[in-house]
């Protein structure tokens, strides 16, 4: 189905969104059968009407803005989308279903969301839902897994798996973005993919506390491993399937997010263990980070679906202040027992 | 009432019929050999057949039991050309079995006889009296016109009826749905439609009749192989593709449990959504053929303020063996007595039927405007050939395709909760079973429908609750049938005399001293249930 070119726009103009950018173009001119065209918008936020107008000629879309920047960017360009074109988001993120400023006024939404985080709501809306609710693409992906702008730059090994219940999403975006480098998989679990690619963010964030702590690499695997038993807890109730927390999209994007390579929120979560406040360490920080309304948010939902979320709850208590690290570490490591 | 009764596109079937059935045939022949090899697919089909036959009595069957066998065991023996004849033959004969026919004499005294027996039906004070109804057919049909009120956006869809295919999706709670649904075309100036019945139906020789002539087709839910889905699917997109309006209850069977349909079976609608990608496929000429109109699925609530069937049905559905048993032949309407009683005492309320015609979907499940142009997030119009595309090229692609009419089916379920008309009976039987929850706390669903419990509620508190509920529904924009949307004393009041008038035992009555005690539980679940689908209570 998609074995002639294809044309490409990557919209973003972060770090990620440059090196999915470059990671295509690079292949594009090596093998223009495979991409006719890149368009990359690095300032989606202004779209000009040259560049709304180019979008209409597009048959797959890479979406890699922050959060907070999709639902504007989504309502400037829905008159030039089509139904004949796809779309893949690798946004690390739930979206609001409603108004941001409504939820961000409530207190519930404070911080900033970016590329890699934010659970809003108790009827958490995903991106892809977003998508569908602003644009009259039906046919949506999401992109996860162990790859970072680094490794795309530097053509180190990498994987992401995309997410959708479309077949030829899956094909077409594996057909722009397959290279012996950047291996691409692929599952009609998309709930599980945003899911797990949102959760990411609260065991980075842990994993900087862990490694401020010098807990040492036996709790960075009981965190990874818990980590991802207890968020597939959570992405099962919100349909996804079990197995992809355990996947690429999950494990394999935590292992990456934990090793103190480039993740925001695991740079955090060493900053607080310096005594900083939450606030003050993100100023410090100077990055998007979304681990904290991450937590915030799961916790929420887990309550919500009465579902038990010992790692995020700890988290919740130790950044929102309720508690300090020595009693949230006890705790957690107090916690009964059972069967794995 | 219809002024349109020499146009609509059934007239046409009788000179279509056998084009049709050859061109059904040959098709569903092409894709059962798209799926597999001859020999294969014949097997398959015997066995399915042998064991079928083996285990329920036969009912006008395309080939006897002696004949699948006969088949089977030779099969063995046939070259290819030899095996594809017999595969003809075989979709021939279910093609041939499945297709409906249409009589205009028959439609004519069907559209004569409909309304006033409808009329008997819902008026259970005319049948001690029929005989002066018969001399005043007039009262009686104002009767059955005060009963069964046709709702919607009935302007919209008699223009696009006459453009374009329409495809009725009702809810479905009674063996009656049929009937009425009939019945409430005509009342909304819409054509009637072709739909496929349940082959069970078909055994009742008047019912029988009169479904074999008023375009019924015939679906045998026993029969589970894919060479019959295969037959039925490609019928069924025949005649969309030839513009016979259709109807199809997607919830595939009457609702067991009284709740409004969430989870909808798509195969048969899918077709809709395979005859509009040949309607493309021939515009831009990647197909030949006649043009084919537009397509529209319009969702359709039936809303009864009580249902026939209903200690059957929610008996069934409290069989945990039950569930499963998806043909019923035992129920209230199979039963003359009961039919006579349901007739003298059902509805004594005006508006004990409400059919509400929903806004139209395009086959994707996006509203359509006056013209029935798709309009896509924020009203902004949205070109639906787009949407099928294969490299410039509007293509049937299965996978899509169903990820498609999953969302098809979930536009037409939002459609199903925001169109429900709510009787006083299910206000009523949602307060009390609240009640019941508060009563009987930490019990299963079973318990608390056999636990002794002596419930004994004063009137003043169940009317304030009534209140509530309604000012709740309201809020959250649901709709309020006749009485329902009246005060409180009148729901009440509409719905203990409803409960009284028919069911074996009532659901909720007034006791001698003024108080309001529990009757049947099954019942009174069986109409709570309806409110608790829409996911309006806290």
């Amino acid at each position: 189905m998609t074995a002639g070119p294809v044309s490409v726009a990557v919209l973003g103009g972060g770090r990620w969104a440059k090196a999915l950018a470059s990671h295509l173009r690079h292949t594009a001119s090596h093998e223009p059968t495979r991409i006719l065209r890149l368009l990359h918008i690095a300032t989606p936020s202004a779209l000009s009407l040259d560049e709304r107008m180019s979008l209409s000629q597009i048959d797959l879309l890479v979406l890699a803005v922050p959060a907070v920047s999709v639902r504007p960017l989504l309502r400037q360009a829905a008159l030039h989308l089509h139904g004949a074109q796809v779309l893949v988001h690798a946004i690390g993120s739930l979206a609001t279903p409603e108004d941001e400023s409504t939820a961000t006024a409530t207190g519930e939404a404070a911080h900033s969301v970016g590329t890699r985080g934010g659970l809003h709501g108790v009827r958490a809306l995903s991106i892809s839902e977003l998508v569908r609710n602003e644009t009259p693409i039906r046919r949506v992906g999401a992109l996860a897994g162990p790859a970072l702008a680094l490794d795309l730059e530097e053509r180190r090994p990498a994987a992401l798996v995309c997410g959708s219940r479309f077949d030829d999403v899956c094909a077409t975006a594996r057909h722009a973005l397959h290279t012996p480098t950047l291996r691409m998989y692929t599952t009609h679990d998309l709930t599980g993919v945003e899911v797990a690619r949102a959760s990411v963010a609260i065991i980075a964030l842990c994993g900087g506390i862990a490694d401020a702590l010098n807990l040492g690499v036996a709790a960075r695997a009981i965190l990874i491993t818990r980590g991802a038993a207890e968020l597939a807890r959570l992405g099962v109730a919100l349909g996804a399937q079990e197995k992809t927390f355990y996947g690429l999209a999950g494990i394999g994007e935590m292992v990456v997010a934990t090793d103190g390579r480039g993740s925001a929120d695991f740079e955090l979560g060493r900053l607080l263990m310096q005594g900083l406040s939450l606030a003050a360490a993100q100023q410090t920080l100077g990055r998007v980070c979304d681990g904290p309304s991450m937590v915030h948010e799961a916790v929420r939902l887990g309550h919500a679906l009465h579902l038990r979320l010992p790692i995020c709850s700890a988290l919740h208590q130790l950044i929102s202040g309720t508690t300090s690290t020595e009693t949230a570490l006890a705790k957690l490591l107090a916690s009964d027992n059972h069967a794995e | 009432m219809s002024n349109r009764t020499t146009e609509f596109p059934l007239l046409r079937f009788p000179r279509e019929r056998a084009t049709i059935v050859q061109e059904t045939a040959q098709r569903a022949l092409q894709a059962v050999l798209a799926r597999g090899a001859p020999e294969y697919i014949l097997n398959d089909t015997c066995l399915h057949e042998i064991r079928r036959l083996s285990e329920s009595a036969a009912q006008e069957e395309v080939k006897s039991l002696g004949q699948w066998k006969h088949l089977w065991r030779h099969l063995g023996g046939l070259d290819r050309p030899a095996l594809i004849d017999q595969l003809a033959k075989v979709v021939h004969g279910f093609t041939e079995d499945v297709a409906g026919g249409f009589s205009p004499p028959v439609y004519g005294i069907a559209t004569q006889l409909l309304p006033p027996a409808l009329g008997l039906l819902l008026t259970p004070e005319s049948v001690t009296d029929i005989a002066s109804h018969l001399v005043q057919p007039a009262k009686l049909l104002s009767l059955l016109h005060e009963r069964l009120q046709v709702e919607g956006a009935l302007l919209q869809l008699q223009r696009l009826s006459r453009r374009a295919t329409l495809v009725c999706v009702p809810t479905h709670l009674s063996n009656l749905d049929s009937p009425v649904m009939g019945y409430a075309l005509q009342r909304a100036g819409l054509p009637p439609t072709t739909y496929g019945a349940g082959k069970n139906l078909f055994t009742n020789p008047v019912l029988g009749f009169f479904m074999r002539n008023l375009g019924a087709y015939r679906v045998d839910r026993r029969i589970k192989h894919d060479l019959y889905k295969d037959v039925l699917k490609t019928y069924s997109q025949v005649i969309l593709e030839r513009g016979y309006h259709s109807m199809f209850f997607p919830g595939g069977t009457r609702s067991r449990s009284g709740r409004v349909e969430q989870h909808l079976k798509l195969g048969l609608l899918g077709t809709t959504l395979s005859a509009t990608v040949e309607r493309y496929r021939r515009i831009t000429g990647a197909a030949a053929g006649p043009p084919i109109p537009p397509i529209y699925i319009v969702p359709v609530t039936i809303n009864m303020q009580l249902v026939l069937e209903a200690e059957t049905l929610i008996a069934d559905y409290l069989k945990e063996t039950g569930k499963s048993r998806f043909i019923i032949d035992d129920d209230e309407s199979t039963q003359i007595k009961r039919m006579v009683q349901f007739i003298r005492t059902t509805v004594t309320h005006a508006g004990a039927v409400v059919i509400r015609f929903g806004a139209p979907l395009d086959v994707l499940g996006n509203p359509v405007d006056e013209e029935g142009h798709s309009l896509g997030p924020h009203g902004h119009p949205v070109d639906l050939s787009r949407y099928f595309w294969v490299r410039g090229v509007p293509q049937i692609v299965p996978q899509r395709d169903a990820e498609y009419m999953h969302d098809t089916g979930l536009s037409i379920a939002r459609s199903f909760r925001r169109d429900t008309v709510l009787m006083p009976t299910h206000i009523l039987a949602s307060v009390i079973w609240r009640y019941l929850d508060v009563a009987l706390p930490g019990l299963d669903l079973y318990r608390r429908l056999r636990q002794p419990l002596d419930l004994s509620l004063e009137e003043g508190a169940v009317l304030a609750d009534i209140e509530a509920l309604q000012a709740r529904l309201r809020s959250r924009g649901h709709l309020l049938g006749p009485h329902a949307r009246g005060s409180a004393r009148e729901v009440l009041d509409a719905a203990l005399s409803a409960f009284a008038s028919y069911h074996s035992e009532p659901a909720v009555l007034r006791t001698a001293d003024g108080k309001l005690a529990l009757g049947d539980r099954q019942i009174l679940f069986y109409y709570q249930n309806r409110i608790d689908s829409l996911g309006v209570l806290p």
